[in-house]
């Protein structure tokens, strides 16, 4: 053993000691951008015309919180049921999962969403009433939302419509094996129940003036729709057996089964020459469709066109009318002539020119007229109309002082979805008036009423994801009735989704833009300064020690992190 | 409602929650150093001593009085590493302790260069440590100077752009599985939980561990902070850096198959590459293909061969595995 010498002990330790505390040294102070956690709208909720939280609904569903997802989604959206049914769905055509297995089917989960919360408990709370009153012309989609959204903000609103149920376009446009009328009235039954009071066999315009409503109200929605349809203009049409399209679905939508003869010609691309097309088909008559332009230039959804394909409805495009042919009285044929494609009109769509001499007949014993359709503005006085349109501006106001302006005799968008997300901003608007401050210059988006802030004006593409931590996973495949049954049923064509399909899909979803706790930051940080919060979702940066190398924010698979430069 | 909450995680990924790094060390921000130590010492726990020779990581450990590991660590010599290491596990074995990870930590030139007949040595003696060998592919503490782990064509300041360097990376992971020691394998920061899994195996193997952990340096890379963690990943999917382990020198196992996505990918990311030619990026291409058929060719090779008898050097009996 050797000795020490007890002087050097006196003097030195043996061994140098070093404590960990070194927290105490602030390497916060080295950075000059620093993280921050910021949610940001996705690609599909950016394209959303009905302004659906989408990303948040779905990770909520994904950690099977469903009820919680349906109170976000029913927040500004009272018909979750409906739109998941007839809405076009955009957002799945920007859904950034395309690449990995397919589009988040959105719409069966809002579809989803809706009949998981058909009942009262689901519906956000209302704000104390404020004593104003509004009156909505209109019960079709806009005026639904408008109402829905004014009542939870407290005010007291009235809806006059000339039908004699509520309900607009959804109930006498969209047949029911796309929309059954219990899931609308159910809808209907919900925004009732926030005191909404419905007053039907009503004609704004005739039965009462707006000038009544102006007294009584301290504002007036203006949503009458669309519901006239154009005629055709060509000889023959006054023949009892071409019929108006809007009328007819009308009619077999209100449970009438017309006698009509067959074959019947389908003149238009529209959603109501579709709709028309199948309706029939199942009351056993032969439709034709016969579209001026092709294929592409539909303006129809093109998923309802595939429906209708599948079904056997036969399509005659680059077709136009020139002459119903009545022989003895009776329809034998419309005669039509080819069509080819020009240059893009103002609508953007390729211009339909006739080929000359091309002219044929197409033998069918009826023809029905479903090339559009425009508003009925008579109720509005000549200052508060702009041609075919009710002349509102970017606030949905009228010149007329007090009446605002949705939907599509406003604004002419062609959506059920467009009406709802209208509806919603007009409300935001007229919201704002009754509560004593002055109009913006524009009404809010649609994230702007969100319940949580996002940053919307960078929505989250591809681009901003970082792939690495995707994989691929397959969309589902939708049930559907067979197509040959579906012939001769006006059943809902389209299986709802059951709740293990639902979060399996929600599960799919890539969150863009939101943090969901995929806990990347956390373990990525060389400076370990990213801690889990407790009790809420998500985490906290610590400020002190975090050098702002960004790592974070690179690694985030769904950019819900921002780098942002320190302010010194 | 029949839905399965408890099984959704929207982690990417598992890893243990407990920290032995603490914030406010020294390394610069985005480096990779840190971030391996940081992974390193979840998967081995607070049962750990940590040899740290002269590189980044002594610095970035802090000053007297401060520390950024709460485990003992021992600051040595910069060509001492493996011996230290083999040191300090001949002292606890001689006080009974074997449950203690005896860990070396050293950088790529304190392990490719310095530090080598240190390490030949330990594992040659197959002493009982798990010796990392954080890879920045230069002496970075110093001012990056170019050492045998620097690539082929990187710039360095011993390497300028007139004469970057002209031979390729020496393959240490090679070196040691010729020492035939029970556990070599590779690791990456971008990859953390193949990274852990090896650590947690090692820490069950009894004698020699070497673990070659790939990782980025914003400051010696010229590359941008915020992309380190993706670098590293690049430099596994492009090839360049195969994931892979190896037992007792025989038995193969590709951890990763990479995406082979081009090898330029991985070098504009980086300004010490930004000099290169199309003819050296061909270059680095043909090398690439030439390395990837040798590991297979040895994967295939490993499959055949039976692994070393037991009793001689390298082998060990099932039964004396310890876990720590
Ligand atoms: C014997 C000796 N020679 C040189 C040095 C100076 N020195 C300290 S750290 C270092 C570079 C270490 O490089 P590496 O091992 O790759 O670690 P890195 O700094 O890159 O993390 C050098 C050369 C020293 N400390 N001791
Ligand atoms: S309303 Fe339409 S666009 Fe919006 S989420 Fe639903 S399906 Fe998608
Ligand atoms: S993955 Fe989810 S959040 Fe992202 S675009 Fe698709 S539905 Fe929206
Ligand atoms: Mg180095």
């Amino acid at each position: 053993m050797v000795e020490l010498n007890p002087k050097y002990l006196e003097d030195v330790p043996l061994t140098s000691y070093s404590d960990n505390a070194i927290t105490a040294i602030k390497t916060g102070t080295w950075k000059y951008v620093q993280p921050v956690y910021e949610d940001k709208l996705p690609a599909c909720s950016h394209v959303c015309p009905a302004g659906n939280d989408i990303s948040k609904a779905m990770d909520l569903i994904a950690r099977g919180d469903v009820a919680a997802a349906a109170r976000l989604w029913r927040a500004g959206n009272p018909l979750a049921s409906t739109l998941g049914r007839v809405c076009p769905h955009p957002c799945e055509s920007e859904c950034n999962r395309r690449q990995f297995g397919g589009a988040i089917a959105i719409h069966m989960l809002e579809r989803f969403l809706g009949d998981s919360s058909l009942d009262e408990s689901f519906l956000p709370e209302k704000a104390r009433p404020t004593g104003k009153k509004v009156a909505v012309v209109g019960a079709g989609p806009a005026g639904i939302s408008a109402a829905y959204s004014l009542a939870l903000a407290g005010h007291e609103v009235e809806v006059f419509d000339d039908k004699a149920k509520p309900g607009g376009y959804l109930r006498t446009g969209i047949p029911d094996y796309r929309l059954p009328k219990e899931i609308l009235d159910r809808e209907l039954a919900l925004v009732g129940s926030l005191g909404v009071r419905f007053t039907c066999s009503t004609h704004v315009g005739k039965d009462i003036t707006l000038d009544d409503l102006k007294q009584r109200f301290d504002a007036v929605i203006v949503a009458v729709g669309f519901h006239r349809s154009r005629p055709l203009a060509v000889p023959g049409e006054d023949h009892p057996n071409v019929y108006n399209g809007v009328m007819l679905l009308e009619r077999i939508l209100a449970g009438e089964r017309p006698e009509l003869p067959s074959p019947v010609a389908v003149v238009g691309g529209g959603n109501t020459a579709i709709d028309v097309a199948r309706s029939l088909l199942r009351l056993g008559v032969e439709p034709i469709i016969v579209y001026r332009r092709s294929r592409l230039e539909m303006p129809a959804i093109p998923g309802e066109v595939d429906e209708a394909e599948k079904e056997g409805v036969p399509f005659h495009f680059l077709t136009a009318p020139s002459q119903v042919v009545v022989e003895d009285g009776r329809i034998t044929a419309l005669e039509c002539l080819k069509m080819r494609l020009g240059e893009p009109d103002e609508s953007g769509r390729r211009r339909p020119l006739p080929v000359e001499g091309s002219e044929f007949r197409l033998p069918v014993a009826g023809v029905v007229t479903a090339i559009g359709e425009s508003a009925d503005l008579e109720l509005l006085p000549e200052s508060a109309r702009d041609g075919w349109r009710v002349a509102a501006d970017e606030r949905f106001a009228t010149p007329v002082d007090g009446v605002f302006a949705a939907g599509d005799a406003a604004f002419g968008d062609g959506t059920v979805t467009a009406a709802v997300g209208g509806g919603r901003r007009v409300a935001a608007v007229v919201d704002r008036r009754l509560g004593g401050r002055e109009l913006p210059a524009a009404a809010p988006s649609l994230q702007k009423l969100w319940q949580r802030p996002v940053e919307a004006a960078h929505p989250v593409y591809v681009e901003q994801l970082n792939v690495a931590y995707f994989t691929e996973s397959p969309r589902p495949q939708i049930e559907e009735m067979d197509a040959q049954a579906r012939r001769s049923s006006f059943d809902e064509v389209v299986q709802g989704f059951t709740d293990e399909q639902a979060v399996h899909e929600a599960r799919r979803c890539l969150v863009c833009g939101t943090c969901n706790e995929c806990c990347n930051c956390l373990f990525f940080c060389p400076d370990v300064a990213i801690h889990k919060r407790n009790g809420v979702v998500g985490f906290e940066i610590d400020t002190e020690h975090c050098k702002g190398c960004g790592i974070c924010v690179e690694e985030c698979p769904r950019s819900a992190l921002t780098l942002v430069e320190v302010e010194s | 409602m029949a839905i399965d909450t408890t099984s959704y995680d929207p982690r990417n990924l598992h890893l243990p929650d407990g920290e032995i790094l603490s914030s406010g060390h020294l390394a610069c921000p985005g480096c990779g150093a840190a971030l391996g130590m940081r992974l390193a010492l979840k998967a081995l726990g607070p049962n750990t001593m940590v040899v740290i020779p002269a590189c980044c990581w002594a610095v970035i450990n802090g000053p007297y009085p401060f520390q950024a590991l709460s485990v003992p660590v021992l600051q040595v010599a910069f060509e001492t590493a493996a011996i230290s290491a083999s040191g300090i596990r001949a002292a606890l074995d001689a006080q009974g302790q074997k449950d203690i990870n005896v860990v070396a930590w050293a950088g790529d030139g304190g392990t490719f260069d310095i530090g080598f007949q240190s390490l030949s040595g330990a594992v040659e003696r197959n002493d009982d440590i798990i010796y990392f060998c954080y890879d920045n592919e230069a002496y970075m503490n110093t001012g990056i100077q170019r050492s045998s782990a620097t690539p082929y064509g990187a710039w360095t300041t011993t390497t300028p752009v007139e004469t970057p360097k002209a031979e390729p990376k020496k393959n240490m992971v090679e070196i040691m599985v010729e020492h035939r020691i029970p556990y070599t394998a590779t690791a990456s920061i971008a990859f953390p939980e193949d990274f852990v899994r090896k650590v947690e195996k090692a820490k069950g193997i009894p004698g020699a561990k070497f673990i070659h952990l790939w990782i980025s340096c914003p400051a010696g890379h010229k590359s941008e902070e915020r992309n380190s963690v993706k670098i590293a990943r690049l430099a596994v999917e492009t090839g360049v850096f195969p994931l892979y382990e190896v037992e007792y020198g025989t038995r193969y196992t590709i951890n990763h198959e990479p995406a082979f996505t081009d090898v330029n990918a991985y070098l504009e990311l980086q300004g010490r590459f930004r000099h290169l030619t199309e003819e050296h990026v061909e270059a680095m291409r043909r090398n690439l293909r030439w390395e990837w058929e040798r590991l297979r060719a040895k994967v295939e090779m490993g499959r055949k061969l039976s692994l070393p008898p037991t009793g001689v050097r390298g082998a060990v009996d099932e039964g004396e595995r310890t876990s720590r």
